[in-house]
């Protein structure tokens, strides 16, 4: 799965994306301060494509853009202390907790530590481990569950106060209740800041300033829940076969 | 918590030579003793052989040599070339024979850990990382032939002693002057296996820190780079390198002073020889032949202390290894086969009973029967859980993150034992089954899919060759998988990497479906959150085949969506490891209960926001 993308021509402060060469006014702008949503079938070329924008690959053609540069330009250590990462698979190291949060922010001040293990949700988890926050995880230390694991890495990605968040599809494991109250403390905490969110269903992204829809490597739809519901495409058809699972539940 | 059974390379403290590991280690040699037997014949034959030369210089010079008869030194010169040409034969016969049994008692202990970590439960598994294992079935393996092939070099010693007493026959005089150094050389062996004895040590926990620190930093490099801490990770691994320096140059320095020590030693004993054994000449108490023959004998006794020295190291660290493996054999399948296992009624019906089930993590704390936890203890993933599922009803087990509906699946395919109660399979406790009776009838989807490198195809029939292509392709499209695997290139020849790496968690889990419905399992399918990570559309085409899938077979279903739900029979509610309620959709939404609340938080959430 390649993903290329092309200059927006425009120094626009935010984040450019094209999922592939020339369809005209094909690109993804992500206005500073603004979230992106990506939706698209599995293997759709979502997960490349944030990972192109913390430099994990270079795209082949094309570029992406921060701020109107290049993210090759960009020193590589300061493009990636500006993005907060979630990734799909979740890793933590055999260290305590403590560690593991402050991954990225060694020098972060408890209160620091606390919000972020508040709005990750982890807080109460926390309390019910033998050591507190300096329990030890991994091997010698407990074994997290999933969703455990998942809001692990929620907190070390926010802690870093970042001024891009990805989330990939980082919310998988943690029930959908505890992720609906993760995701309103995401929007308040990156309020002025961009985030970008991969998900499965449209019911956690419809709130996005920007919805893209990929199809096999290419943006096929680009615009608001409201706008691309009235397209009529894709992702309309993607919404209305949720809506009808629901109403088969009710019925 | 993980305390127990895991083999930590830093608690190996690498004793030079325990007895009871080496008897054990003669297991494996013992088949082949014949061999070894006829390998020792030819060293000692080969050594006997090499003292010859020796004793033909003294001939020689004291014959023919002494009388100025150039052609009497011929027939000596010709048995000279007779012995060193047995004695090549001997010392090759004995090498090749000797490694050639090494590998093939490799070749059986490999065999033998493999299969051994086969047996081994999911809790073993857990608790020792991948690379750990194979470290165990390649270096330690590796470093364990060292140890047999070179165990010749114990029975250098003999070779000594028999030096000694054919020194002593041929000139007893001569002898005792170069047995002179010997004392101090038997207390510099003493001191260098003493000292490297705590130097390897330290080598050896030094390796392994730096081991394990380089498996996990590769495995999370991806958050290494976008965390910024390169840097960190680097200044951390170059202070493990330096600790491991400093212990290896310990261990050099001593070397460089053992090695010119002995040397020194080796020519002092020449220098006597020359100096007394000149005297003794001149008091016509040796003849000059004789002289030249113990400088030689001389040379030859210091050969094998070099060599055992130079080997200690090796000794060592096949002991270490030996060690390593035997503690790895020694853990006792935990989830083992009943001696006189109990047959499955045939047809398999497929009902499943849980009886009073309390299940943890912790076996170490828990102890085989729970006793160690009390009831309240936070630890129980499992409190008390009991059901009966009848044949062919679909269930959905639901509730919050940790409620234990992992777990209570995982007991099912009896991946871990439970502590107290019993989970029966047709009345039958799924412990007195053979494992490969019970899996026979359980398929499971899990949570993670596992895939291996190859074909997609061989990963969808798992090296069941009896699993035909057309089989396969219809296993895929039922599980929808089909259509992503005909846009692959090469489509179902399409090479998975190592860990299905190139595919992505969706097409994974799609795999996984497939596989499951290929093995077409005769009475129970448990899917564990197997569509989480898959997008609506896809999902949509599952629940098609879910549906059909679950015809017929008894199936636990790990339940996320409401979609999921629409397809069971009835629903389980776990809250915090106990079974809170249990009933039909309708039934559980009019009882107002927890799962009411559930239902409005989780799944009524999915309809609001849409």
């Amino acid at each position: 799965m390649i993903a290329v993308v092309q200059d927006y021509g425009d120094a626009t402060p935010g984040i450019v994306l094209q999922a592939r060469q020339t369809t005209p006014g094909g690109y993804a702008g992500e206005p500073q301060g603004s979230s992106l949503a990506i939706v698209g079938a599995t293997g759709a070329g979502k997960t490349t494509l944030v990972n192109l924008l913390a430099r994990v690959r270079d795209p082949d053609e094309g570029q992406v853009l921060i701020d109107g540069h290049d993210v090759r330009t960009l020193p590589l250590d300061a493009l990636r202390r500006g993005i907060g990462y979630i990734p799909q698979d979740t890793f933590l190291f055999s260290v305590p907790i403590r560690e593991n949060v402050a991954f990225g922010r060694p020098d972060a001040t408890d209160e620091q530590m606390m919000q972020a293990l508040t709005v990750s949700r982890l807080i109460n988890d926390i309390e019910q481990f033998p050591r507190g926050i300096d329990t030890l995880i991994g091997e010698r230390g407990i074994t997290l569950s999933g969703g455990q694991k998942q809001r692990a890495a929620i907190a070390r990605a926010i802690l870093r106060d970042p001024a891009i968040l990805v989330l990939d599809d980082a919310l998988s494991s943690v029930d959908t209740h505890t992720a609906a109250e993760i995701l309103t403390g995401l929007r308040t905490l990156m309020k002025g800041r961009t985030s970008i969110i991969i998900a499965q269903r449209i019911a956690t992204v419809k709130d996005a300033d920007q919805i893209i829809v990929l199809h096999d490597g290419v943006i096929v739809e680009r615009g608001t829940h409201r706008q691309l519901l009235e397209r009529g495409g894709r992702y309309a058809d993607m919404y209305r076969r949720e809506l009808l699972q629901a109403e088969l539940e009710e019925g | 918590m993980a305390a127990g059974a895991h083999f930590d390379d830093d608690e190996i403290l690498g004793k030079a030579y325990d007895a009871t590991l080496v008897r054990r280690l003669g297991v494996f040699v013992a088949p082949y003793w014949h061999r070894l037997a006829l390998a020792t014949t030819l060293m000692f034959g080969g050594a006997a052989v090499e003292l010859i030369p020796p004793f033909l210089v003294k001939q020689a010079i004291d014959g023919p040599i002494a009388a100025r008869d150039p052609s009497g030194v011929l027939p000596i010169f010709g048995v000279y070339i007779v012995a060193l040409l047995t004695a090549f034969g001997f010392r090759y016969g004995q090498t090749y024979i000797v490694q050639s049994v090494g590998q093939q008692v490799m070749v059986d202990i490999r065999t033998r850990i493999f299969s051994h970590i086969q047996r081994m439960s999911l809790a073993f598994l857990d608790r020792n990382p991948v690379g750990r294992l194979i470290t165990r079935l390649t270096n330690d393996v590796d470093a364990l032939n060292e140890f047999i092939t070179q165990g010749t070099v114990a029975l250098l010693g003999d070779l000594v002693r028999l030096l000694f007493i054919i020194m002593l026959a041929l000139n007893w005089r001569l002898a005792l002057i170069s047995f002179i150094v010997f004392p101090a050389v038997m207390l510099a062996s003493g001191a260098f296996q003493r000292i490297m004895r705590t130097i390897y040590r330290r080598v050896r926990q030094r390796i392994a820190r730096i081991n394990a620190f380089l498996n996990e930093q590769i495995s999370g490099v991806l958050i290494t780079q976008l965390f910024n801490r390169e840097e960190q990770s680097r200044i951390r691994f170059a202070e493990l390198s330096r600790d491991y320096l400093a212990a290896q140059l310990q261990s050099n320095r001593t070397f460089a002073v053992f090695f010119p020590l002995i040397n020194f030693l080796s020519v002092t004993a020449m220098a006597l020889i020359l100096y007394f054994g000149g005297q003794a000449v001149l008091a016509d108490v040796a003849t000059l032949g004789m002289l030249v023959a113990f400088i030689q004998y001389t040379d030859q006794a210091f050969q094998p202390i070099r060599q055992i020295a130079e080997r200690y190291n090796t000794f060592q660290s096949a002991m270490a290894s030996a060690e390593r493996i035997f503690r790895m054999l020694d853990t006792p399948a935990t989830i083992v086969d009943p001696e006189h296992p109990r047959a499955l009624p045939t047809p398999v019906r497929g009902e499943i009973a849980f009886e009073n089930v309390w299940f943890t993590y912790d076996t170490d704390a828990a102890g085989p029967d729970g006793s160690g936890l009390t009831d309240t203890d936070d630890r129980w993933v499992l409190r008390g859980i009991s059901f009966t599922i009848p044949a062919g009803q679909a269930v959905a087990v639901v509730g919050a993150t940790g409620a234990g509906k992992t777990s209570l699946v995982s007991l099912m395919a009896r991946f871990y034992d439970i502590q107290r109660g019993s989970i029966k399979l047709d009345g039958i406790d799924i412990r007195e089954l053979r494992q490969t009776d019970l899996r026979r009838h359980v398929s499971a989807v899990p949570q993670d899919p596992v895939c291996f490198s190859g074909s997609i195809a061989s990963n969808i029939r798992l090296y069941d060759e009896s699993i035909g292509d057309e089989q396969v392709r219809r296993a895929a499209e039922i599980a929808r998988a089909a259509s992503f695997i005909e846009r692959l290139p090469g489509s179902y020849d399409y090479e998975v990497r190592e860990r299905g790496s190139n595919l992505s968690v969706g097409q994974r889990q799609l795999l996984a479906f497939a596989r499951a419905i290929a093995f077409n399992p005769k009475v129970l399918l448990i899917l564990d959150e197997a569509t989480s990570s898959v997008d609506t559309e896809t999902e949509g085409l599952i629940q098609e085949a879910l549906e059909r899938m679950i015809k017929g077979r008894t199936s636990i279903i790990i339940a996320h969506r409401l979609s999921t739900i629409r397809h069971a029979d009835r629903i389980l509610v776990l809250h915090k490891g106990r079974l809170v309620e249990d009933g039909s959709h309708d039934e559980l939404l009019a009882k107002r209960g927890y799962y009411y609340r559930l239902y409005q938080l989780q799944f009524a959430g999915e309809l609001n926001k849409n």
